[in-house]
């Protein structure tokens, strides 16, 4: 027969069992030494811990509750209709900044930073400065095919060739 | 529903409609047990008196969207237990002790009245010891004498989870209590 489970007994000596469910574990207590000594501690344990009792309250709750709720009428009434409903827009309005701000955050982690030499800002400094920093003026002194004087002197091929 | 419950139901609706002395009449009927359950749970007199009265003022504010689906106390006990929780976290540094509960006595205290005093110490620390799941589970089972289910309906954990949280909750209680368990 399987041992009656602790939450069982906890129910038990709580008195939440139900009449059938509560007889069915007598009977099984009353046959299994294991489950009789478990019931026993946890039934000594409730009755120990019944021995912390509070003081109850001394201050007229009831008094104190209908002061506090007349002062938040009050406080209430104080404030004008007007005020209330700003103070709902501006509520409504900050909302909007910070989902705003929140959204812009946001783009600005998750975006990719811009690489396309065209349109991309940094990527188009970089190369401009690279491009910058070739020494073209090496090829002044002639190439063996010519063509850097042709680029450099921004002269078209046919009046070259026209000249020779 | 019972004809408690139902009379309270019958007294939330005159809150909502603004009927202060329903209000009062809720407040009489409930305090003393939503004190106690306060008290238990913050082990802190001061505190517990502003939250049990707290507790009413939201009963008050909510009086209108109240439905009474469940009984009017596990709706009440929720706020009480939500409201500890927040004093609680707020007060971590400042803890205090609850004063046992000593009955009046115009006679000096006897041998007797200073165990019982001295028994209840130990029961106060040994639930205060309690993590706080396991805690607030004990003080609504024993101490509020909720059913597994209706732990569950506070809390709202499933019932297998208060059910292993009491499990748990009493073996400790009874390993760190096992003097006093097995006199």
């Amino acid at each position: 027969m399987p041992h009656v489970r602790d939450s069982e007994l906890i129910k038990y000596v709580a008195g939440e069992l139900p009449q059938r469910q509560r007889a069915r574990v007598d009977e099984h207590v009353a046959a299994c030494t294991y489950c009789r000594d478990r019931q026993r501690q946890i039934s000594q344990t409730w009755r120990v811990l019944g021995d912390w009792q509070v003081e109850p309250l001394e201050s007229d709750l009831a008094d104190a509750v209908s002061v506090a709720v007349r002062r938040e009428r009050e406080a209430a009434a104080r404030q004008p209709a007007g005020w209330r409903r700003a103070s709902v827009l501006l509520r409504a309005a900050a909302a909007i900044l910070v989902a705003v701000g929140l959204g812009h955050l946001a783009a600005r982690w998750t975006a990719p930073l811009p690489s396309d030499p065209v349109t991309g800002g940094v990527d188009r400094v970089a190369q401009s400065d690279e491009a910058n920093a070739i020494p073209l003026g090496v090829l002044e002194l002639g190439s063996a095919t010519g063509w850097a004087e042709l680029i450099l002197n921004d002269v078209e091929p046919s009046d070259q060739e026209g000249s020779s | 529903m019972s004809a408690d419950a139902g009379d309270d139901a019958g007294l939330m609706r005159a809150v909502a409609e603004g009927d202060m002395a329903a209000l009062g009449e809720l407040v009489r009927r409930h305090e003393e047990k939503a004190f106690a359950l306060a008290c238990r749970l913050l082990a802190r007199t001061d505190a517990a008196e502003d939250v049990t009265q707290e507790a009413f003022l939201h009963v008050h504010r909510a009086a209108r969207r109240y439905r009474p689906e469940a009984r009017f106390t596990t709706w009440l006990y929720r706020i009480v237990v939500n409201l500890c929780l927040d004093a609680k976290r707020r007060n971590k540094r400042a803890p205090a002790r609850l004063p046992v509960y000593r009955p009046p006595a115009e006679a000096p205290p006897q041998h007797d009245q200073l165990e019982a005093a001295e028994r209840a110490e130990r029961v106060r620390q040994a639930v205060d010891h309690l993590p706080g799941r396991q805690r607030t589970a004990v003080v609504l089972h024993r101490y509020m004498q909720l059913s597994h289910r209706d732990v569950a309906e506070v809390t709202g954990w499933s019932v297998s989870a208060v059910e292993s949280c009491l499990v748990r909750a009493y073996a400790q209680l009874r390993q760190e209590l096992r003097d006093l368990v097995e006199k």
